[in-house]
């Protein structure tokens, strides 16, 4: 079965499918936040950048497989 | 730009410390995965991802990101403002090069209001309109593809620096900014402990002192980027930045006063700010309340008592927000630090941008040279980039030996190194040393080499231009290469040449406005900020006025001396009027009146006259009432010293009304 990508046009131009993934994954990563800081998960971790970075592409992922 | 403190500093390597040599390979594998990803995406200009890393080569994660989010916004505006520009004039080049200085202009405007890298986020759309627009001024209609292109390669390079700082753990810019501060407040307490002993406050090492906190204010804001809960960070810094700014100006006040004043006060005094167990303290505070207070038969030993006090709490302060950014948790008092900006200078510095601009666009058109558009790109960049640097004056001659340098070296790299290989391994390679070098040399104390390499590492980018296939053209080469010589020589006999602003000038400019400011203060015309952020203002406006160039030095000592007068007097008009308006709130406002109307006239014998009112009216009050018309009464009676000591152009009233 072949996946099909959503297609974004802006005043004629075509919009790259993985922009409108990418873009979505920084809106829920950025909902996410004061969670993360309520729940304090920059203790968790000794990098907390990385972890961020890591939990971004694992959205970024989700968002391709499912939608 | 210094090296991030609190590193090891014993392991060297040819003379760099390691986190130096970590740095410079952060940026040379940003741009090589940047160039990778843009030629993988087949973009056009895919050397701006490259050059994009270059312009974004700072140390810590925060300035990366905070100069990244900027540089984003300033290319989308720079983009529209292209399509706006080419848009008004279609087939009129001459307004359409009019309009682009004008843009310039604004843009340079903009960046004078700001610091850090919010100036040049509001510098840089000016460059971007000059890469998207100006560079297609034969073939308007290929404006638009030219903007997507380079908003992509923009895009391409900011993701692969994001991804390599995090990846290769870049230090946080926080732990670098509470060394800073330590050390400020270190300097701060050993200056108000010299004070103590009965040193004088040399007005020199004063400004530097402000100067060396206020500096620390682009570092401040870059910190809310860093990461999830750095606004806390960035508010407690911002925090001990404002309490270090007010300990310098309360330890001044105490030099101000007659040396024999409170004797027996200065001694524990001494010891609390040196480091006493915190119980003493706090009983200082105490003695120190019950003796501002009191004190009407001695003044000066109450007044002593009241600034020993504030500073005794100012150093609490940026002790405990010092201790709050470290752990990240929100401050005590949360506070905004603004900075100083001179409309006028901004003003000056955009016209003389605009007139820069069209006398080059003039003269390059006239010669009708090739590739004279590119030269005018690559003269807009030298421009926008000379107006927000620390050292404006120093950059043109800076620009003069770093572009030569920088053309020499995309020379050597394309036809003696390279010499026609299209492998992209081997670009990688070949770009390595000049990258790793240039990124080491930022990292070293000297501002004039850090700007020297800053730009060779750019021009370096923008000669070579790497594509994909890579094009070996010599005729290509020797025409940007002398483009790229002839635009900075232009800028710099221009910006020489073209109303130059003397250092003299603006010393003249920040002492009238902050004469000024501190009339209008007095006078309560305008609602004028009362807290200590306005302080922080004003010791931003010292601390700029302490960075120009000496001119003699007693020249530069007298001129110090008054700007820290009127620091100080403005400090005191407005701790008199938060003291009036505690006042007028406890007693419902008609004894406060003539402490108004005494501030306002900037008598001093009014002043004195109303403090005396205030201090008799004071024994019919209640409690509460009677400290806030004591403290009021002190206050007018600072404020009427200051005023007695130096003037300020006041006279001229006093002796109206005598």
């Amino acid at each position: 079965m072949t996946h099909s990508f959503p297609e974004l046009t802006i005043g004629g131009v075509l919009v790259a499918p993985f922009v409108i993934y990418a873009g979505g994954a920084v809106a829920i990563f950025a909902l996410l936040r004061p969670f993360f800081r309520l729940v304090a998960v920059d203790r968790a971790f000794s990098n907390p950048p990385i972890a961020g970075l890591c939990l971004y592409v694992l959205i970024l992922a989700l968002l391709i497989v499912l939608f | 730009m210094t090296l991030v403190q609190g590193t090891p500093r014993a392991v060297t390597v040819a003379g760099f410390p390691l986190p130096a040599w970590a740095f410079a390979l952060r940026i040379w594998v940003a741009m090589v995965v940047a160039l990778y990803a843009a030629f993988w995406l087949q973009l056009e200009s895919a050397a701006s991802a490259a050059v994009t890393v270059a312009i974004l080569a700072l140390q810590t994660r925060g300035q990366v990101y905070q100069k990244a989010i900027y540089w984003l916004l300033a290319t989308i505006s720079g983009i529209v403002a292209s399509f706006v520009i080419a848009g008004l004039f279609p087939q009129d080049r001459v307004f359409f090069l009019v309009g682009f200085a004008g843009w310039l202009g604004v843009c340079i405007y903009a960046g004078g209001l700001l610091d850090g890298n919010r100036a040049f986020g509001a510098i840089l759309p000016s460059y971007t309109v000059a890469q998207v627009a100006v560079a297609q001024i034969d073939s308007p209609q290929g404006i638009f593809a030219a903007g997507v292109n380079r908003g992509a390669a923009i895009v391409v390079g900011i993701a692969a620096l994001a991804l390599v700082t995090e990846l290769f753990v870049a230090p946080n810019l926080h732990r670098g900014l509470s060394g800073k501060l330590s050390t400020a407040q270190q300097r701060v307490r050993a200056f108000a402990l010299a004070i103590l002993r009965g040193a004088g406050a040399d007005p020199i090492q004063s400004a530097h002192l402000l100067r060396e906190i206020t500096a620390l204010h682009p570092d401040i804001t870059a910190l809310i980027a860093e990461s999830t809960g750095e606004r806390a960070r960035g508010a407690a810094a911002a925090s001990a930045a404002v309490a270090l700014v007010a300990e310098v100006g309360a330890a001044r006040s105490l030099a101000s006063l007659p040396a024999g004043t409170a004797p027996a006060l200065r001694r524990p005094l001494a010891e609390a700010l040196a480091g006493a167990p915190g119980t003493e303290t706090h009983a200082l505070q105490l003695r120190l309340q019950q003796h501002a207070g009191s004190g009407y038969g001695d003044p000066h030993g109450a007044i002593f008592a009241r600034h020993a006090l504030d500073l005794l709490l100012e150093n609490q302060r940026a002790q405990d927000a010092i201790e709050d950014l470290r752990a990240g948790r929100y401050p005590a008092r949360d506070i905004h630090a603004p900075i100083y900006r001179s409309h006028r200078a901004a003003a000056r510095n955009g016209l003389r941008a605009f007139l820069a601009v069209l006398i080059s666009e003039i003269l390059l058109s006239l010669a009708g040279w090739p590739f004279a558009s590119e030269g005018l790109a690559l003269l807009a960049l030298i421009v926008a980039l000379s107006a927000n640097t620390p050292n404006p004056r120093a950059f043109p001659v800076n620009a003069a030996i770093a572009v030569p340098i920088a053309a020499l070296l995309a020379g050597v790299m394309q036809f003696l190194i390279l010499d026609g290989v299209d492998q992209f391994p081997l670009l990688a390679i070949g770009i390595a040393p000049v990258v790793l070098v240039t990124a080491l040399l930022l990292t070293v104390p000297n501002p004039r080499l850090v700007s020297i390499s800053f730009l060779v590492l750019i021009f370096f980018l923008v000669i070579f231009s790497p594509t994909n296939p890579q094009v070996y053209n010599p005729e290509t080469f020797l025409f940007t290469s002398c483009m790229a010589i002839a635009a900075v020589i232009l800028v710099f006999v221009l910006l020489q040449a073209v109303l130059p602003t003397s250092e003299a000038l603006q010393r003249r400019w920040y002492l009238t406005s902050a004469r000024a400011e501190m009339r209008d203060l007095l006078a309560g015309g305008r609602s004028r900020s009362l807290g200590d952020a306005a302080l922080f203002r004003d010791a931003d406006r010292i601390g700029q006025l302490a960075a120009l160039q000496p001119a003699g030095d007693d020249e530069r000592r007298d001129d110090l001396h008054l700007a820290l007068d009127i620091f100080a007097c403005a400090a005191a008009a407005r701790r008199a009027r938060t003291a009036l308006a505690d006042l007028a709130t406890s007693t419902g406002g008609h004894v406060a009146e003539s402490g108004y109307a005494a501030l306002a006239a900037g008598d001093p014998l009014d002043l004195r006259r109303a403090a005396d009112d205030l201090a008799s009216a004071a024994a019919r009050l209640d409690d509460d009432a009677r400290a806030a018309a004591r403290a009021a009464s002190q206050r007018l009676i600072w404020a009427a010293f200051l005023i007695d000591a130096n003037p300020f152009g006041l006279g001229r009233r006093q002796s109206a009304r005598s």
